[in-house]
């Protein structure tokens, strides 16, 4: 019986909602109709001339290895990054709740990497991981050559991973930590008269009332491997050794900003909005209405 | 303050494809106390609502003192509320709580001191008025929110439960306390209650809903003795009206798995009828009564409660007196025939009586 | 938690421990590295324990003119995207969710889409509308009379331009409808008895109650625009308009030149997360609760 707690009238809603979805029309449903239009035709460098070829770019870009490799990339970092960041999240949020009572400085502390920015951390960790003057030089010094993050595409590929978690992992703990907060007490207490132990408690009984709040996390973490790792890749390996870092959002800028290929760059923006699109749909669709038959 | 009378008309609204006013007529009138009744769902908040203008009907007018308010938004009805679970605005002082509405009709800050004032002295809260809402106890949140509503001095004072969510002891307090008030203020007052004991003790008028319909209209006495219907009969009264299913024969009226009496209502022959009986009308210890076993009984002090069946039939019986009942023990039950009222047992529409002649219960055989 | 487990308390204590040693571990390793000598560096590598040279580092830094800039930048994009995200997204929230009216659903899922696609999977045409602003109303204009106009606007390498995009999506209403649906009906009915229209009612009971919202949704939006990336870097072109956290890329060594000061690289990177660091510690239980209103 919501509605009879709203209010009558067009004007006033309208101009309370105008600004925002002014906003809303010039910088996100413009330039996406206008990405989508480039990705149509064939646009000059500096986007005043163009012809239409239909799904000519898709068709070049999908013939293009540079394409899949830049996909098989994003597909490597996302399923790493978003399965690290949630796993030491999950497990540093479970540990905390058996602290519940003592636990308070570590849920203070381990928050704070979310206010660096990612470039801060990318300057950071490239310094660090120098072989000439960081900490993990000194695994040359075992097996000299090994640490070579700047020419071995693995070690470039984990030290990105591992900036992607670390940035991560603060949102995705604050998430658990409430939900894992949320489960009432009772349970616990009951299972434990029943005989499982802190380990089993967890598998049985907090972990399946996670699942709402892991689909959640998935999604943002998954979206934002897409996107917000653009920071953390250009500050610490432009894409390369070669392309072993290459991903789709940096490959996006590199072509429209440095290639000036306005049209192939836009038709990845639109393979990459289906990507994103994707990932929310299953959230929103599979998920939450799994979530809901269950709960 | 005056008060003015009320009229809904033809008022109808529906959920989706639950109807909850079905077609509603009811007047309010002047300066009444009048309360709504009824299970959930039955529409009385939807009622009220409606009145006050939160809800908008599908069919049908209000008017307040003589004017069509149907289409009028809520501020301009000259209706004052109080919600159920109070919405006293968290973030301001008790004063602030009852001066909103007159800092909002713009009365200048003496005058609105001097009304916060009456308010607070009315309802006792003149040490609470720096208070905010979380400071409060349930009972003085309560009173706020009357406050709230009769400072603003209108014409019409609404209720919806307001004293659902107070503990028993605080109820009764403020169950006299509102119609204390409703006295000295004299404004016209529908006050929505799924409770049938507020419903008996406030009321100056009862109106009993039922699935979006008015089961019965009228004084609290009205209701409790002369029951329109079946569900009016097993609504009012605590416990309620004993319903025991019962023919019509000849000059009769046969109870099932017990005796008979003669009948005084219009019936067709044979036909099936309810006969309602209230608990505290039955003679436990009639040597010509009919018999029925003791189930269970309960001794409150003050009176006692006995859950008796006669055939197959629950029949429930209180009495005042000091003799105690165990299980298994046969009672001997008749009743008079004044005391009981008749049902069609298909309709549940209550048959009226063609004769006031006193007749008792017989336990075998009708007399002539 | 229900029964006593020593041995368990203290695994998970020291894993916790460690956990932390890893959460704040880049940052101790810039202060530590930020407070020793150049030469150190280059001779001992990077410093594990904090040294004694921290204030004379920073201030060497700090007197390099382009941080100053681009701390004052942050700070204005900052303070433009928040004050404008609190008040468009407690006011679009509102018209979602107190109005009966059919706009209400324009302005949901008008504004909603934007959850699904973020700023980076479209930089490349925000940057073209950025540099000419005008061209739809342009394009609409010659559409309608037929008429080419030549006005235009260039957001880029200015505070708007670097700030409005920022302002276009829809994480703030979306907390703001979250809080709203918690604010009880009869609050509003109580309003509407008393006789407030919809302004009233926003202004004097809807907005005093989400102080705690507002808290939350700024300091989230705070933190969001101090750490973006890659939108200043599209959108600038010139140095002075840069923010510090594109700006301190600037800072790492080029291939050729002087030998490296990695030392002043940690301590300009020690000032580029201190700000955001600080307002967080701060503002951390509104933070939390707004994650928390997001997760929801």
């Amino acid at each position: 019986m919501k509605s009879s707690a709203r209010f009558h009238g067009h004007w006033i809603p309208l101009a309370l909602g105008l600004p925002q979805l002014v906003l809303i029309a010039l910088f996100f449903y413009w330039p996406t109709l206008k990405a989508f239009w480039w990705s149509l035709h064939l646009v000059c460098p500096f986007g005043n001339c163009s012809t239409f070829v239909g799904l000519g770019n898709y068709t070049r870009e999908l013939t293009d290895s540079s394409f899949y490799a830049a996909l098989r990339t994003t597909a490597l970092f996302a399923a790493f990054g978003v399965s690290l960041s949630i796993a030491v999240a999950l497990f540093l949020a479970a540990m905390v709740e058996l602290h519940r009572r003592t636990g308070g400085l570590f849920r203070y502390l381990l928050i704070w990497p979310y206010a660096v920015a990612g470039s801060v951390l990318g300057v950071i960790l490239k310094v660090a991981a120098s072989p000439s003057i960081g900490p993990l030089g000194y695994l040359n010094t075992l097996w000299p050559g090994f640490w070579q993050p700047y020419l071995n595409g693995t070690q470039s590929m984990l030290m990105v991973v591992f900036a992607f978690a670390w940035t991560q992992i603060p949102f995705n703990f604050i998430v658990f930590v409430a939900a894992l907060r949320a489960i009432p007490a009772e349970y616990l207490a009951a299972a434990a008269i029943d005989g499982a132990d802190p380990v089993r408690r967890f598998i049985d009984i907090q972990l399946p009332m996670l699942k709402p709040q892991l689909f959640f996390v998935a999604t943002i973490n998954l979206i934002e491997s897409f996107t917000n790792s653009f920071a953390i890749v250009d500050t610490m390996t432009q894409g390369g050794p070669g392309r072993a870092t290459n991903i789709l959002a940096y490959k996006i800028y590199t072509d429209g900003f440095i290639g000036l290929d306005l049209s192939g760059s836009s038709a990845l923006s639109m393979m990459l909005m289906l990507l994103v699109f994707a990932a929310c749909f299953v959230q929103f669709f599979v998920f939450e209405r799994r979530a809901r038959q269950e709960g | 303050m005056s008060a003015a009378a009320i009229r809904v008309q033809g008022l109808s609204k529906r959920f989706g494809s639950r109807v909850v006013m079905n077609d509603l007529d009811i007047d309010f009138a002047a300066g009444q106390f009048t309360v709504v009744l009824g299970p959930s769902g039955c529409g009385k908040s939807t009622l009220l609502r409606s009145i006050a203008g939160l809800e908008e009907a599908d069919r049908g007018t209000v008017h307040i003192g003589g004017a069509d308010v149907t289409r009028t938004p809520p501020q301009h009805r000259g209706c004052a509320m109080v919600f159920q679970n109070y919405a006293l605005y968290p973030h301001m002082s008790v004063s602030d709580n009852i001066g909103y509405a007159l800092k909002l009709a713009g009365l200048d800050r003496k005058e609105r001191e001097r009304r916060i004032g009456e308010a607070a002295e009315l309802l006792g809260l003149g040490a609470l008025l720096d208070r905010r809402p979380a400071q409060l106890s349930g009972g003085q949140r309560q009173r706020v929110a009357i406050g709230r509503a009769i400072a603003r001095r209108q014409r019409v004072l609404l209720f919806d439960e307001p004293l659902s969510n107070l503990d028993a002891k605080l109820r009764q307090e403020m169950r006299i306390e509102l119609r204390r008030l409703h006295d000295e203020i004299g404004a016209t007052t529908i006050f929505v209650t799924h409770d049938q004991t507020e419903a008996m003790t406030l009321a100056d008028h009862i109106v009993l809903l039922n699935n979006g319909l008015v089961e019965q209209a009228g004084t609290p006495m009205a209701l409790y003795h002369q029951p329109r219907t079946t569900f009016v009969a097993g609504f009012i009264g605590t416990p309620p009206m004993n319903l025991l299913t019962a023919r019509h024969e000849g000059h009769d009226i046969v109870v099932d798995g017990g005796g008979c009496f003669p009948a005084a209502i219009k019936a067709n022959s044979s036909a099936a009828v309810m006969i309602g009986i209230r608990p505290e009308a039955i003679d436990l210890d009639d040597p010509r009564g009919m018999a029925a076993v003791v189930e269970a009984a309960e001794d409150l002090g003050s009176h006692r409660v006995i859950y008796a069946r006669i055939g197959q039939q629950r029949v429930l019986v209180t009495y005042s007196g000091t003799r105690t009942y165990v299980r298994g023990e046969t009672l001997r039950l008749s009743f008079s025939s004044q005391a009981i009222c008749c049902f069609d047992a298909i309709s549940g529409e209550r048959i009226e009586p063609y004769s006031t002649r006193p007749a008792s219960f017989l336990a075998e055989g009708c007399q002539p | 938690m229900v029964e006593r487990h020593p041995l368990l308390k203290t695994t998970t204590l020291i894993l916790l421990v460690v956990g932390l040693v890893f959460a704040l571990g880049p940052i101790y390793l810039a202060l530590c590295s930020a407070s020793v000598t150049s030469r150190q560096i280059l001779v001992h590598g990077l410093a594990l324990l904090p040294g004694s040279h921290l204030w004379e580092n920073l201030r060497i830094v700090m007197r390099d003119a382009r941080i100053g800039t681009m701390l004052f930048n942050s700070c204005v994009v900052s303070l433009i995207v928040v004050t404008g995200k609190l008040a468009l997204a407690s006011t679009s929230a509102f018209a979602v969710v107190y109005f009966r009216s059919r706009i209400r659903h324009v302005v949901f899922w008008g504004t909603f889409v934007t959850l699904l696609l973020p700023l980076e999977v479209r930089i490349v045409p925000t940057y073209a509308v950025a540099s000419d602003l005008f061209e739809p109303l342009r394009r609409l204009i010659a559409a309608v009379t037929g008429l080419h106009l030549s006005v235009s606007i260039n957001l880029l390498d200015s505070y708007a331009g670097l700030s409005l995009p920022l302002m276009a999506s829809a994480t703030g209403t979306f907390l703001f409808r979250q809080f709203y649906l918690t604010v009880p009906t009869e609050l509003s009915e109580a309003a509407r008895m008393d006789g407030a229209g919809p302004i009233r009612f926003f202004i004097d009971i809807l907005l005093p109650l989400s102080k705690a919202n507002f808290a939350a949704l700024g300091t989230i939006v705070f933190l969001g625009t101090w750490k973006d990336y890659m939108w200043p870097l599209v959108a600038t072109s010139r140095p002075d308009m840069r923010t510090i956290s594109l700006g301190i890329a600037t800072f790492l060594p080029t291939e050729t030149g002087q030998p490296p000061e990695w030392n002043l690289v940690m301590a300009a990177a020690l000032i580029a997360l201190a700000p955001p660091l600080f307002v967080m510690g701060l503002t951390q239980r509104w933070f939390v609760r707004g994650v928390t209103g997001i997760g929801k």
